[in-house]
């Protein structure tokens, strides 16, 4: 299963009448693209508008963050969402780059408090906020989804995650009949004897409504762990469903640009053997479910011949513990493990990092803590609304979304403790 | 959740149903779940009144 990537460079956006890219320059059929979004009757209206890096603008209520892309070989992008599932992986993929689709929504607060309602995100496109993502550097193609009143969740739900996908997909055919700039191959074929073998475990959420991930459109929440190949994560079988904790989740476009996987790859055939990704779901609700999970992920390992595996998990909380009991089982099996993650630690970075450990987990790369109080700056353009609601579990408190925003962690910032590790925060021993 | 228990400490721990309703099983009728949601209370009970030398963990019923 090889997968050939072409891709695009963009270099600058506009809106106009056509879409189409040339030179670096893309242009956007705003028009067009808002009215194939508002085929979905859930939507009351939808906005267009280009956020460019170095703006001094914030981006609110955002939902998720999408590559557009295409398949020339006769799939369909990111298959299986609004559209008739392809096998992902394979074939030949067209990227453009430098250029990001990101969907925002308000939803209305229906419920206080509880797991799975709709947390507000921000992104900072400058400031200290904007280091969090590669998304302050990227042309942000932002489209502001307005729901229709009165309608049941579950349509809001997939309605915002469909939309994401369509416009993904809309501004990627203007990559069809071009000549691509730079082209990269990823296989497995290459394999040199007696490389270490290593195997990625890749931890998503996928809890239920509104904290989901979705595999070619199924929900996962009530899955067990699968086997995939690394092409299946870079060409789009995954989309994100996770609109409630905007720290910690990770959107569409982290799973196509996994640099863990790039990474890999890089290294593939010449220092190790990558010999595939577990896929599967933490957070189960009780420990039998958490043991069930973790000794199918360390058995599919095995299974692989695994020498050495990454672990990665998505979650702020008891997803972890799936999380370590993984290294505990690769561990006393001969795994060797490398874990990457988030830290808490608290205001002052003294408390302690993780909530739950295993003794074996003696290998973890830190992105960085969550946990500290930030103050954001007012800035001159917002996008996506006017407002920013924190404590949704009181029943919502508003704050002027250009104004300064003084948080006292993270919990709100877009992909502010995301754990692979797409970030530009660690941590430092003193 | 008992692992999580014993990491940090705790002497008399009893296992709930699951982590999002730890005392009963929203799942089922109204008066099984009551019946869950009791007998959890009930063995957290047994175990303040007992002395122990050793943490005590009851498990999930």
């Amino acid at each position: 299963m090889d997968l050939l990537m072409e891709s695009f460079s963009v270099k600058d956006a506009r809106l106009g009448s056509k879409t189409r890219l040339s030179g670096g320059s893309l242009e956007i059929a705003d028009d067009l693209l808002r009215s194939h979004l508002l085929e979905d009757p859930v939507f009351e209206d939808v906005g267009i508008e280009i956020v460019k890096p170095g703006e001094d603008a914030r981006i609110v209520h955002v939902i998720d963050v999408l590559e557009p892309r295409i398949k020339t070989t006769g799939e369909i992008a990111y298959a299986g969402t609004a559209s008739p599932v392809f096998q992902l992986g394979q074939g030949t993929t067209r990227a453009l780059k430098n250029i990001a689709v990101i969907t925002t929504c308000e939803f209305p607060l229906r419920r206080h408090g509880g797991l799975d309602v709709v947390r507000d995100g921000l992104l900072d496109m400058t400031g200290p906020a904007a280091g969090f993502t590669p998304f302050s550097k990227t042309i942000n193609l932002v489209c502001s989804l307005k729901l229709k009143p009165d309608l049941d969740e579950d349509q809001y739900e997939n309605a915002v995650r469909l939309a994401g996908v369509k416009a993904a997909r809309f501004i990627g055919e203007a990559a069809r009949d071009l000549e691509p700039e730079q082209s990269r191959l990823y296989s497995l074929a290459q394999k040199k004897k007696d490389l270490p073998k290593i195997a990625l475990l890749y931890q998503v959420h996928a809890v239920g409504l509104n904290l989901n991930s979705f595999f070619y459109g199924m929900p996962f929440n009530d899955k067990l762990p699968i086997l995939l190949h690394p092409n299946e994560i870079l060409d789009g079988a995954i989309v994100d469903g996770n609109w409630s904790h905007p720290a910690v989740k990770t959107p569409t476009w982290y799973h196509t640009n996994n640099r863990l996987i790039d990474e890999l790859y890089k290294q593939h055939g010449e220092n190790i053997d990558f010999v595939g990704v577990v896929f599967y779901r933490g957070r189960f609700e009780e420990m039998q479910g958490k043991a069930r999970c973790s000794n199918q992920v360390v058995k599919s390992a095995q299974m692989l011949g695994t020498e050495g595996a990454i672990v990665t998990w998505e979650g702020a909380g008891n997803a972890f513990i799936e999380t370590m009991l993984i290294v505990k089982g690769c561990e006393q099996a001969g795994i060797k493990t490398t874990l990457l993650t988030f830290e808490m630690g608290g205001t002052e970075g003294v408390d302690e990092p993780l909530f739950y450990s295993e003794i074996e987990a003696n290998a973890i790369v830190s992105s960085g803590s969550y946990e500290r109080p930030i103050v954001l700056p007012p800035v001159s353009r917002v996008v996506g609304g006017d407002k920013f609601q924190v404590s949704p579990e009181v029943g919502g408190v508003y704050l002027d979304a250009k104004g300064e925003i003084a948080l006292p962690d993270g919990l709100h910032i877009f992909c502010a403790a995301n754990e692979y590790g797409l970030t530009s925060h660690s941590c430092a021993d003193y | 959740m008992t692992t999580l228990a014993k990491n940090v400490g705790a002497n008399r721990i009893v296992a709930g149903t699951k982590i999002p309703h730890p005392c009963g099983d929203p799942t089922v009728s109204p008066k099984r779940d009551h019946e869950i949601g009791t007998k959890i209370i009930e063995n957290a009970f047994e175990l303040l009144k007992k002395q122990i030398e050793v943490p005590e963990i009851i498990e999930a019923v």
